[in-house]
C-alpha cells in the first residue's frame, strides 16, 4: 500500500538584535528578545493554536489512522518555554497523542553538518534529549537543517544510531529515480525518505499563487497528483511532505483556504486513493531490500538548486563559516553552558542566509522577516556579535589570543575542585600505571632476548651441542619478531589507557549535562572500565611475553637443554611461572589465593581496584626486574594512588551531583 | 539628432560634479548618435571639443535691442534687486552686494546694447545677474543654430533654456542634478527655488539623476509625475586611479575619508561624530577630511572640542593626482550627505578599490548593491559599519572587488541611451 507521510517543521531562529562594536566586550545580550517574542506570539495565534486544535479533531476524528510527524528545533521549545509556556503546553498535549512521531534534528537549526560531525553530533543528541525532557520521548529518525544531506552526514547520523533521515529528493541526485522510494545509505544501515519537493511546495509556497498552475490546491485534486506520481511503482512508494508548520495561517493565509485544505486531506486520502498514512519510522522499519542512493555533494531543500548555495557562497558566508570552524574543537570541550548556548544559537544556519547575495534576494524559505537592509549589514552585526563571543571565550580560556583552541584543563572551574582533583590524580595514576607497565613489559622482553641470545651464544660454544648455523638464525628471527610483538602490545595498551583516560576526562566534562544525577555512576562505570582496559592490555602483554619465554622452549628441546647454566634456567623460570600466576590472576580477579608473592601481599590489603591496579603493573616487572626494591615501590605508588583516587572521585561526584541539581532548580527559579 | 545643451562648467575648470557629468554625458550621447552644442559662461580654450561643439557665452554678442530681451530684461532688474540673497553669503559680503545693487537700481540700456558680457563662469555675488545674461546669450545661440531639443542643467541655466524655447520653439528638457532642498534644507532660498519651479513648469521633459531627487521634484514643487524621468548619472571608465602607487603605510594604520565639500549638504558633522566613537575602540584609525567649505572652521572647532585633533586630519580641497592618492590610501570613504540627488564621488572610491558607507538620502544608495548604507543622522550605525569594514576583512575584500564591478556597470553610453529617449519624446 502506497503510504503518505506528513512532516511539519517548527522552527524559530533567534533574531539578532543591532549590536554595535561599542557593544563588543561590554554586553552580552545578544538576540532581540522583542522580536523573537512579537514572532512567536503572532505565529502562534494566526497559526499554531489553530493548527494544532485542527490536529486534534483530526486524531479524534479518524483514529490511529491519522499519522503526522513533528520537527521542533530545539530553539523553539526554548522560545516556547521562555516566552509562551502555554503553547508548549499545547503541543504537549498534540504530541502526547499515539499519533503523532518526533523527528529529531539539530537543536538550533544549525550549519553544523557541514562545518564539524562532531560537534554536529553533540546538537542532536542535545536535541534529543531536550525531546526526552520535555515531551517523554526520543527520535529515531533525523531530518537535517534545511534537510542537509550527503554521504559523510548519513554516516555521522548512523554513528549515531539513526535508523533513518529526512531529506530532499534533489533532481542532481536523483536523475531518473523517483523520490518515492525509500533508499539506504551506500554503507551504513541508514534509510534515507526523500521529501517530493514539487507536492510539497505546490503547499508552503504555491497554495495561493494563481499564477502558479497548481492553483486552486484542493484535497482531491492534490492526491489525484500524488497517485499520478506514483503510478509505475506498483504500490509500497510513498509520497513525504515537509513542510513548516506555520504554512497553516502565517505563510498561507488563513483566508486562502489552507486549514480547509488540511483538514479535508485525511479523508482524500483514506477514503479510496489506495494511500494510507505513515511515519517515518515505519518506512524506515519496512522488510526489504532497500537500493543505494549516493550522495557526494551537499543537497537541501533550498531554492531551485537544492543546494548549499544559499548558506554557502560567498565571501561573507565563507568567512562566517570559517570563523565557527575555528571554534568547533574549542567548543567540543568547553563546559561553559552559557557559551554553549550561545555558540548553539549563533551558529543557526539563517545567519548565514541573511547574508545572501544570491540574485541579491534572500531565499524563499527565510525572505520572510529579515531584519537586515542589506546582506552586509547582516555581516556586519553578526562579526560585532561574533566578537564579543570570540571575546568571551578567550577570557574563559577556551581558545587563545589568535582564536585557535586551547588545551585547557579539560574541567573548568564549573566543577566543583574535588571532582577535578579527582579525577585529574585518577588520569594520572592510570597513566602511570600504564606507563610502567609498558617499560616493564619492554625490560621484560629485553631480559628475555638476552636470556635467549646468551643461551644461544653458549650453545654455539658448546660444540657438543651440534647446533647449526641456520637453527640459530632462525631463532633470533623469532626472539626478535616476539619482541617487536610485545613492544607493539604494550604501544597499545598504553594508547587503550590514554583513550580511557580521555573519556574519564570527557565524563567530568559532561558533569554539565543536564543528567546530572547519572554522573556518579557514568564517571564509575568510566573508571571500572578504565580498570578493565588497562588490565586486558596488560593481559595480552603478559600472554605475549608468556609465548615468548615458551616458544624457543618448545620449538628448540636443544636449547632448553643446552641452556643447562643455573642462573639463567631459574630466571627463565621465574619469569615464566610468574607470567603464569599472573595471568591467572587476570582470570580470577577476585580470590584471594594469588600465587604470586609480591601480588599476594598487596592483594591481601583487599579492594578489588587496589589489587587490580597493583596486578597491572606487576606482572611484567616480576619477569623484568624480580629483586629491584626501586620498581616493587614504583609498582606500590600507583596502586595505592589509584585506589584513594576511586574513592575521592565517587564522594566528589556524589556531591557534585548534589550540588548541580542545587544549581540545575536555581536556574529554573531564575 | 542635435541637442543645444546649456551647462555652467566643463572639465577641467570645474567647482563640482556638474561639469565631469556633462563632460561624460556628451560623450555618451555622442556615441549615441546625437550631436551636443555645449554652451558655457567661460570656456578656458583647453575643454576637449572633440565630444561636443564648444560655444563660449562669453565670446557671442547680444543685441539688446532685439524685441525678445525686452521680457527678460524685466527679469534682469527683478533679480538685480534680490542678487544679495544668494546661499553662503556673509554678512560682511551681503553688504558690499547691497552697495553694489544700489549703484546699479536703474539699469543703462544703452551700456547694454551690442557688447559682450564677460561670464565670471563661477558662483559669485553678481550670479543671479549673470544667470540672465546667460540668458540672453541664449536667445542669441538659440536663434543661430540648428537643433532639435534644448537641453538646460541645474537652475543656473534654466533661465537660458526657457529663453532658448522661446526664441526657437523648439522643446526643453531640463535635468536636476540638485536642488534648493539639498543645498539649503529646509530654509530654501525663496529666489532659486522660483527660478527653478519656473524651469520645471516650462520644462516639457524633465530629467532627475536619482528617484530620490524625483520625489522631491513632485512633491515639493508640485510637478506633474508623468514628465519626470529618472537617468542615473554615470562615471567615466578609465580613471587614473589604477596608476597610483599605494604609499608605504605601516599595515596597522587604517584611514578613513570624507571627500567632497565641507558644507551643510555634505553633512561633515556627522562624520566628526561617527570618528569619535570609532576613535574609541580602534587607536589605529585616522579620520581625514578632504575639501573647504563654509561649514570647515565649524567641522575644526567641533574636533578641537572633542580632542580628536592627533588622528583627525584636514586636507584642504584636492584636485587631480591628489584626489586619487587620497583614495589609494583610504581604507574606507565615508559620504553622510544629509541630502544628495545623486554623489558621483561614491563611485569614483569604489572604482579605486576602496568601501564605501554612504548615507541612505542619496541617490546612489537606490543603485549600489555594494556599498554600505544608512541614515546620515545614525551616527552609531555608520561608526558601525565604519569599523565593520576596518576589521572584517572578508568584507572589505568583497567591495573592493565587487564595488569596482558595481561602479563601472554604470556606463555613461547607458545613460545617454535613456536620456536620448527623453529627448525623443520631448520631440513627439
Amino acid at each position: 500500500m502506497d503510504s503518505l507521510s506528513l512532516v511539519f517543521k517548527i522552527h524559530h531562529p533567534f533574531y539578532l538584535r543591532t549590536y554595535r562594536f561599542f557593544d563588543i566586550g561590554e554586553r552580552h545580550n545578544y538576540y532581540d528578545d522583542y522580536r523573537n517574542k512579537y514572532i512567536l506570539k503572532r505565529f502562534s495565534e494566526r497559526s499554531y493554536y489553530q493548527a494544532n486544535a485542527l490536529m486534534m479533531r483530526l486524531f479524534e476524528r479518524y483514529g490511529e489512522k491519522f499519522k503526522v510527524s513533528f520537527v521542533f528545533s530545539g530553539n523553539a521549545i526554548d522560545q516556547m518555554q521562555w516566552y509562551m509556556p502555554e503553547l508548549l503546553e499545547d503541543f504537549k498535549r498534540v504530541v502526547a497523542c499515539p499519533n503523532v512521531e518526533l523527528v529529531a534534528t539539530d537543536y538550533s537549526v544549525s550549519a553544523s553538518s557541514v562545518m564539524d560531525k562532531e560537534v554536529w553530533k553533540c546538537q542532536v543528541e542535545s536535541h534529543n534529549r531536550r525531546l526526552q525532557e520535555v515531551f517523554g520521548r526520543q527520535a529515531k529518525v533525523l531530518a537535517g537543517t534545511q534537510l542537509l544531506y550527503d554521504d559523510g552526514i548519513g554516516k555521522a547520523a548512523a554513528e549515531m544510531g539513526m535508523t533513518g533521515m529526512l531529506t530532499e529528493g534533489a533532481k542532481p541526485v536523483l536523475g531518473w529515480k523517483s523520490p518515492h522510494v525509500v533508499y539506504k545509505h551506500p554503507t551504513e544501515n541508514l534509510k534515507l525518505i526523500l521529501r517530493d519537493g514539487v507536492l510539497s511546495e505546490d503547499i508552503s509556497l504555491r497554495f495561493s499563487r494563481k499564477d502558479c498552475g497548481v492553483w486552486p490546491v484542493m484535497a482531491d485534486s492534490f492526491v489525484a497528483r500524488m497517485q499520478v506520481g506514483n503510478a509505475d511503482l506498483q504500490g509500497g512508494s510513498h509520497v513525504t511532505l515537509y513542510v513548516n508548520y506555520a504554512v497553516m495561517g502565517e505563510f498561507q493565509e488563513k483566508e486562502s483556504g489552507i486549514f480547509d485544505f488540511f483538514e479535508a486531506l485525511p479523508d482524500k486520502v483514506l477514503n479510496g486513493s489506495g494511500f494510507c498514512f505513515a511515519h517515518l519510522e515505519e518506512l524506515c522499519a519496512l522488510p526489504g531490500e532497500s537500493p543505494a542512493l549516493h550522495v557526494p555533494f551537499t543537497i537541501s531543500d533550498v531554492d531551485e538548486e537544492r543546494d548549499l548555495t544559499a548558506f554557502y557562497a560567498n565571501d561573507l558566508q565563507k568567512d562566517v563559516m570559517e570563523n565557527w570552524r575555528r571554534v568547533c574543537p574549542a567548543m567540543l570541550h568547553c563546559s561553559d553552558p552559557e557559551l554553549q548556548k550561545d555558540f548553539r544559537f549563533l551558529t543557526g544556519v539563517e545567519n548565514l542566509g541573511f547574508m545572501s547575495t544570491k540574485y541579491f534576494t534572500e531565499t524563499p524559505s527565510i525572505r520572510y522577516l529579515n531584519p537586515y537592509d542589506s546582506p552586509y549589514d547582516a555581516y556586519i552585526n553578526y562579526m560585532n556579535v561574533w566578537s564579543d563571543f570570540v571575546g568571551r571565550m578567550k577570557i574563559g580560556g577556551w581558545v587563545d589570543e589568535d582564536g585557535k583552541p586551547v588545551e585547557k584543563d579539560i574541567l573548568s572551574d564549573f566543577v566543583p575542585d574535588s571532582v577535578r582533583k579527582a579525577v585529574d590524580a585518577a588520569a594520572y595514576a592510570a597513566s602511570d600505571v600504564v606507563d610502567s607497565a609498558a617499560d616493564a613489559l619492554a625490560g621484560a622482553m629485553d631480559s628475555v632476548g638476552k636470556a635467549v641470545k646468551g643461551m644461544f651464544s653458549r650453545m654455539k660454544k658448546n660444540r657438543k651441542a651440534k647446533v647449526e648455523e641456520r637453527d640459530a638464525g632462525a631463532v633470533q628471527d623469532k626472539a626478535g619478531a616476539v619482541k617487536d610483538f610485545v613492544t607493539e602490545t604494550a604501544e597499545k595498551a598504553g594508547q587503550a589507557a590514554k583513550k580511557t583516560v580521555r573519556k574519564v576526562k570527557d565524563l567530568g566534562q559532561k558533569a554539565l549535562d543536564p543528567d546530572v544525577d547519572k554522573i556518579a555512576e557514568k564517571a564509575a562505570n568510566a573508571m571500572d572500565s578504565a580498570e578493565k582496559a588497562v588490565r586486558r592490555a596488560v593481559r595480552k602483554g603478559a600472554e605475549a611475553v608468556l609465548k615468548a619465554v615458551e616458544d624457543p622452549q618448545e620449538k628448540n628441546p636443544r636449547q632448553k637443554t643446552a641452556a643447562k647454566r643455573p642462573g639463567t634456567r631459574k630466571k627463565a623460570a621465574i619469569a615464566v611461572s610468574d607470567v603464569k600466576s599472573a595471568s591467572q590472576e587476570f582470570d580470577n580477579p577476585a580470590k584471594d589465593s594469588v600465587p604470586a608473592s609480591a601480588a599476594k601481599k598487596r592483594a591481601a590489603r583487599g579492594k578489588v581496584a587496589e589489587k587490580a591496579a597493583s596486578e597491572d603493573a606487576k606482572p611484567v616487572s616480576a619477569v623484568s626486574k624480580p629483586a629491584s626494591p626501586k620498581s616493587a615501590k614504583t609498582d606500590t605508588k600507583p596502586a595505592s594512588s589509584a585506589k584513594t583516587v576511586k574513592k575521592s572521585a565517587s564522594n566528589a561526584l556524589t556531591t557534585s551531583a548534589a550540588s548541580e541539581s542545587k544549581t540545575g532548580r536555581n536556574r529554573k527559579k531564575a | 539628432m542635435r541637442v543645444l545643451m546649456f551647462g555652467w562648467e566643463f572639465p577641467p575648470h570645474i567647482t563640482g560634479g556638474l561639469g565631469t557629468a556633462c563632460y561624460g554625458m556628451c560623450k555618451g550621447l555622442l556615441a549615441q548618435g546625437v550631436e551636443v552644442i555645449f554652451v558655457a559662461p567661460k570656456l578656458h580654450g583647453d575643454e576637449d571639443a572633440s565630444v561636443a561643439r564648444m560655444v563660449n557665452a562669453s565670446d557671442v554678442e547680444i543685441d539688446l535691442r532685439n524685441t525678445v530681451y525686452k521680457e527678460l530684461f524685466k527679469n534682469l532688474t527683478y533679480i538685480q534687486v534680490e542678487s544679495g540673497l544668494i546661499p553662503y553669503v556673509g554678512l560682511g559680503q551681503y553688504f558690499e552686494i547691497e552697495k553694489l545693487k544700489q549703484s546699479r537700481t536703474v539699469f543703462d540700456v544703452a551700456a547694454y546694447s551690442r557688447r559682450k558680457y564677460e561670464f565670471s563662469g563661477a558662483y559669485r555675488a553678481n550670479l543671479m545677474e549673470e544667470v540672465d545674461h546667460y540668458a540672453m546669450v541664449a536667445v542669441e545661440i538659440a536663434m543661430h543654430n540648428q537643433f532639435d531639443v534644448i537641453h538646460a542643467h541645474d537652475w543656473l541655466t534654466y533661465r537660458a533654456g526657457i529663453a532658448a524655447k522661446k526664441a526657437s520653439g523648439k522643446p526643453l528638457v531640463i535635468h536636476v542634478h540638485a536642488t534648493e532642498f539639498d543645498r539649503s534644507g529646509e530654509n530654501v532660498n525663496t529666489v532659486v527655488y522660483g527660478i527653478e519651479r519656473e524651469g520645471m513648469l516650462a520644462a516639457d521633459r524633465i530629467i532627475t539623476v536619482s528617484n530620490y531627487t524625483r520625489d522631491i521634484v513632485i512633491k515639493r514643487y508640485g510637478i506633474d509625475a508623468s514628465k519626470v524621468f529618472t537617468v542615473y548619472n554615470a562615471v567615466e571608465p578609465g580613471s587614473s586611479a589604477k596608476t597610483v602607487q599605494k604609499p608605504k603605510m605601516d599595515s596597522k594604520r587604517k584611514i578613513v575619508t570624507f571627500l567632497g565639500r565641507v558644507t551643510y549638504q555634505k553633512g561633515p558633522e556627522y562624520f566628526v561624530e561617527a570618528a569619535r566613537l570609532v576613535m574609541e575602540k580602534d587607536k589605529n584609525v585616522e579620520f581625514v577630511m578632504a575639501g573647504s567649505g563654509d561649514m570647515l572652521h565649524k567641522i575644526v572647532r567641533q574636533v578641537a572640542s572633542l580632542g580628536l585633533g592627533s588622528r583627525f586630519h584636514f586636507t584642504g580641497f584636492l584636485k587631480g593626482m591628489d584626489v586619487d592618492r587620497m583614495y589609494a590610501m583610504s581604507n574606507v570613504y565615508v559620504m553622510p550627505s544629509v541630502s544628495e540627488p545623486f554623489g558621483i564621488s561614491p563611485l569614483e572610491a569604489m572604482r579605486s578599490g576602496v568601501p564605501v558607507v554612504i548615507s541612505k538620502q542619496s541617490g546612489v544608495a537606490e543603485i549600489l548593491n555594494h556599498a554600505l548604507k544608512v541614515d546620515f543622522w545614525d551616527v552609531d550605525a555608520m561608526a558601525d559599519a565604519i569599523y565593520g569594514l576596518l576589521h572584517y576583512p572578508a568584507l572589505s575584500e568583497t567591495f573592493a572587488r565587487m564595488g569596482s564591478v558595481d561602479a563601472n556597470s554604470l556606463k555613461w553610453s547607458s545613460a545617454a541611451e535613456k536620456i536620448k529617449q527623453v529627448y525623443l519624446s520631448a520631440i513627439k
